[in-house]
């Protein structure tokens, strides 16, 4: 019978030491990757390269295009930064609203994840209005909604519930639908 | 003096500390809305965002929370980054499971349960969905007899406690699904290439693609050979053991080869989805099992698994899934034992296994408040056989022609009562051409109190039907079959607790109790007095896991867990063999350059375990034992190029795992071999190019 004894190598425990400050190191060194929340206001600035509205969605040729946040989501921080850039030619201009009520002049919603209750009620209430509704919420492209985005193998991806935008009267490039997971 | 593995722990535990400081830290950073590095990520085109890979709280999906079980996920870039090579090592990582080789095949335990010469029978290993275990020995075949290429797995579902309630027999532990890569996974060719300690050489080329007519399709084949380390076995030196057999000082020298071929394809077209998987590998025994003779290569086993599975999804309506699955397997083992120097002749032992298997489930969302799933499986075992016999002279030890059938109709509700209460409720019923009906019903309450806690309380029983090996087995003056078995039950009763801390951290804090009846043993038949299977022991196993879990923005991620169980044989009031009383485990990944290069680290504890009992009662304890394995990988220096390179067991600990005392067969020696060493410090140098 072999007895597996303890060994205990003065040596190796120099090499733990020297393991860990290289870690600790590389720890606080470590560049900082994308968040899943600037990954998801980066796509929201694309959906809105590839959505045509209707005429009446904007006044004038050179009003801006305003991307709302409905409630409260960590994605609405990042939708922030967005602020000041140019979509077809119009400036980008960030609202971030309390109540589906406060939605007005608006044409891509993000709708947080502190309305998942009452998300069927929004879709209700906004249906029918020009406004791109995103969200990131389980079956909210199937219950009425546009666009919602889906993790799937740590990467973002998306549904198009084509029939909503048909009834906003949005028009979305077949590159866009091409691209989603799922089309219903 | 402080000792080392005391220290070590030390170490972990500041470590930790430091990463929790910074990683949190860099987490903050990352939510600053100041957005001053959207101004590159916007100039991504969607097909690229779609690429990105991502770090959020949401990573840890709502469903795992909400699953009515305990829930563990290894994916595919944590396989990259920490190295693993088979699922032995995957499930190595996993809290609360350890592994144990016997340089033959690789068998998992779980929750303090891994008895040595005990197939991996306790467990359900399915891919995609399709139940691996086959249909003689009910094995779970996870090192590198594994049909799957570890490449070409997406991710690992680790689903602990009963799972009988949906998925049958051997669902008895856990369930672990693995999903594999899909053709949009890899959009294209791969070739990859590894090198590692021991002479071990390994190739794969893949192809994959999603066309535009929406058809998909992964091809992959792989070929593994391995040398395997010259291997010292006091028992069998002549200078210190009197063993028959003892020859060569001990040495095994050319007996630890490991060679496989594998394919693998999955097609889909519209709502079906066809997959075929084929696996042959060929493992030298070095270890004189079975009382077989040292240092002679001739001792081997060949595994040939393959199996077609023909899967059809469709939407019957807005609210109801269909999933109708037709599948096709088949398993061949035989094992090569060289009785020269005892008897003179080459025993050849063979099982072949042929099934064929259909079921269907309905998924049904009754309103919000419900989602129903019922289904059915019919499973047709027309070619159970095994076989033993001596070459030359030849000679006939066993025969074994059988079929059988299994049945089984499933039922399972879960219903939200409010946002912060759900009841998942299930029950299947089994019936077997073997032994009769079994029902298995399972419950969980998941509660939710808190925005961030989740409370889980499951109960549920699952059953293991006696196999083939069980059930017919015999060997003429030495053991005689017990047609009569009766199904493994056990009854379990679990509570698991969750929180998120932050956005960052997940705690999980699980204690079960498990009591498990008519464990199926080596008896004596009253009869002729020869050993037999018999339904004898009952056991209790009792325990509690702790986990925490970080992931941050920054790439940073971590789990650490320790894991404290009891197992007890209520005849003798002893722990089992092979169940450690204690253990604890750290994953850690770091990028150190950002997004390309990755440490990965990992430091497994396994506390001292029985050994297994020899026929005077007796037993032996094999150390715990301190593991540190270390992968550093680039996954973004070259755009389609991926390396990496691992240390395994970096300190070359001495350890070794318990075996099962099996020299029934030959003449007495005062000297079994009751555990096997392990590897020592490896390599391992892989590189993946994508074109």
């Amino acid at each position: 019978m072999r007895s597996f004894t303890k060994i205990v190598h003065g040596r190796s425990a120099t090499l733990v030491l020297s393991v860990l400050l290289v870690l600790c190191a590389a720890v606080s060194a470590a560049a900082e990757a994308l968040s899943e929340e600037q990954v998801k206001a980066a796509f929201l600035y694309n959906f809105a390269k590839f959505v045509a509205w209707p005429a009446g969605a904007f006044a004038g040729p050179h009003d801006p295009i305003v991307f709302g946040v409905l409630g409260k989501d960590p994605v609405g921080d990042a939708v922030q930064g967005l602020s000041g850039r140019t979509v077809q030619g119009r400036a980008v201009v960030v609202m971030r609203y309390q109540r589906v009520l406060d939605v007005k002049v608006c044409h891509v919603l993000f709708i947080g994840r502190s309305e998942q209750d009452r998300i069927e009620d929004d879709i209700q209430t906004l249906s029918g209005t020009p406004i791109l509704l995103v969200a990131d919420s389980e079956q909210f492209a199937r219950r009425g909604g546009m666009i919602n985005f889906v993790l799937e193998r740590n990467r973002v991806g998306f549904e198009i519930n084509l029939e909503s935008m048909k009834r906003s009267k949005l028009v979305v490039n077949a590159q866009l639908l091409k691209l989603a997971r799922t089309v219903y | 003096m402080i000792s080392f593995p005391l220290l070590r722990s030390y170490a972990c535990a500041l470590l930790l500390l430091a990463f929790l400081g910074s990683g949190g830290q860099a987490g903050a950073q990352v939510e600053d809305p100041s957005g001053s590095r959207n101004a590159d990520i916007t100039e991504l085109s969607i097909e690229d965002l779609m690429n990105v890979e991502v770090y959020g709280a949401s990573k840890f999906s709502q469903k795992v929370s909400e699953a009515p079980s305990s829930v563990s996920i290894v994916t595919s870039q944590e396989i990259k980054k920490n190295g693993y090579r088979t699922l032995a090592d995957i499930l190595r990582s996993v809290p609360g499971f350890y592994v144990t080789y016997d340089r033959n095949y690789s068998y998992v335990g779980v929750r303090g349960f891994g008895r040595p010469g005990d197939y991996n029978s306790r467990v359900l290993l399915l891919i995609d969905g399709h139940r691996t275990n086959d249909n003689i020995y009910n094995q779970a075949m996870i090192g590198t007899e594994f049909i799957l290429d570890v490449d070409l797995i997406e991710r690992v579902e680790i689903i602990r406690g009963p799972g009988s309630s949906l998925y049958g027999s051997n669902a008895f532990f856990g369930v672990i699904n693995v999903i594999t890569r899909r053709g949009r996974d890899l959009k294209g060719n791969e070739v990859s290439g590894e090198v590692a300690s021991f002479n071990t050489y390994k190739g794969r080329l893949s192809y994959g693609n999603r066309h535009q007519n929406g058809t998909e399709a992964i091809l992959s084949g792989s070929a593994y050979d391995s040398k395997g380390d010259r291997l010292y076995f006091p028992e069998f030196d002549p200078a210190v053991s009197t063993d028959p057999r003892a020859t060569n000082g001990g040495f095994s020298d050319n007996g630890d080869y490991d060679r496989s071929q594998k394919l693998f394809s999955t097609v889909a077209f519209g709502d079906f989805t066809l997959q075929g998987a084929y696996a042959s590998r060929t493992k030298g025994i070095p270890t004189g099992a079975y009382g077989t003779d040292h240092n002679d290569a001739r001792n081997k086993t060949v595994d040939i698994r393959s199996y077609g599975d023909l899967k059809y999804e469709q939407s019957v309506s807005a609210k109801i899934d269909l999933t109708v699955r037709l599948f096709y397997d088949y398993y061949q083992y035989t094992g090569d034992y060289a009785y020269f120097m005892t008897s003179g002749v080459m025993n050849k032992d063979q099982a072949n296994g042929t099934w064929l298997g259909s079921e269907i489930k309905f998924v049904s969302r009754v309103g919000d408040k419900q989602h129903l799933i019922v289904g059915g499986e019919y499973q047709g075992s027309f070619r159970e056989n095994q076989q033993n016999y001596d070459v030359d002279p030849y000679a006939s030890y066993l025969d074994d022609v059988r079929r059988s059938r299994i049945m089984a109709a499933y039922l399972q509700d879960e219903i939200t009562f409010s946002k912060s209460l759900i009841l998942n409720a299930g029950v299947r019923y089994d019936h077997y051409s073997t032994f009769g009906g079994t029902t298995n019903p399972r419950l969980a309450l998941i509660a939710t109190p808190a925005d961030k806690s989740t409370v889980k309380v499951l109960y549920g029983t699952s059953f293991r039907a006696p196999n083939d090996f069980e059930l017919y087995y015999r060997y003429p003056g030495t053991s005689v079959a017990n047609p009569g078995l009766k199904p493994e039950k056990i009854t379990t009763t679990e509570v698991v607790f969750e929180q998120y801390l932050g956005d960052h951290l997940r705690a999980l804090v699980l204690g079960y109790y498990y009591q498990i009846k008519d464990l199926i043993n080596y008896g004596t038949d009253d009869v002729t007095g020869l050993s037999q299977f018999q339904n004898l022991e009952e056991v209790t196993a009792k325990g509690s896991q702790a986990e925490l879990e970080g992931k941050w923005a920054n790439g940073v991620e971590a789990r650490i867990s320790y894991t404290v169980q009891r197992t007890k044989d209520q005849l003798t009031g002893d722990p089992l063999s092979n169940s450690p009383a204690q253990m604890g485990k750290l994953v850690l990944n770091v990028p150190v350059m950002k997004e390309k290069i990755f440490l990965g680290m990992e430091e497994q504890y396994v506390g001292r375990r029985k050994t297994d009992t020899r026929p005077d009662g007796s037993w032996d304890f094999v150390s715990g034992f301190y593991l540190t394995n270390l992968t550093l990988s680039s996954i973004g220096i070259m755009p389609r190029l991926e390396a990496s390179v691992s240390v395994y067991n970096l300190f070359d600990k001495l350890y070794g795992d318990p075996i099962p005392y099996q020299d029934f067969n030959l003449p007495a020696t005062s000297n079994p071999v009751m555990t096997i060493q392990q590897d020592g410090r490896s390599y391992r140098f892989k590189m993946t190019y994508a074109f």
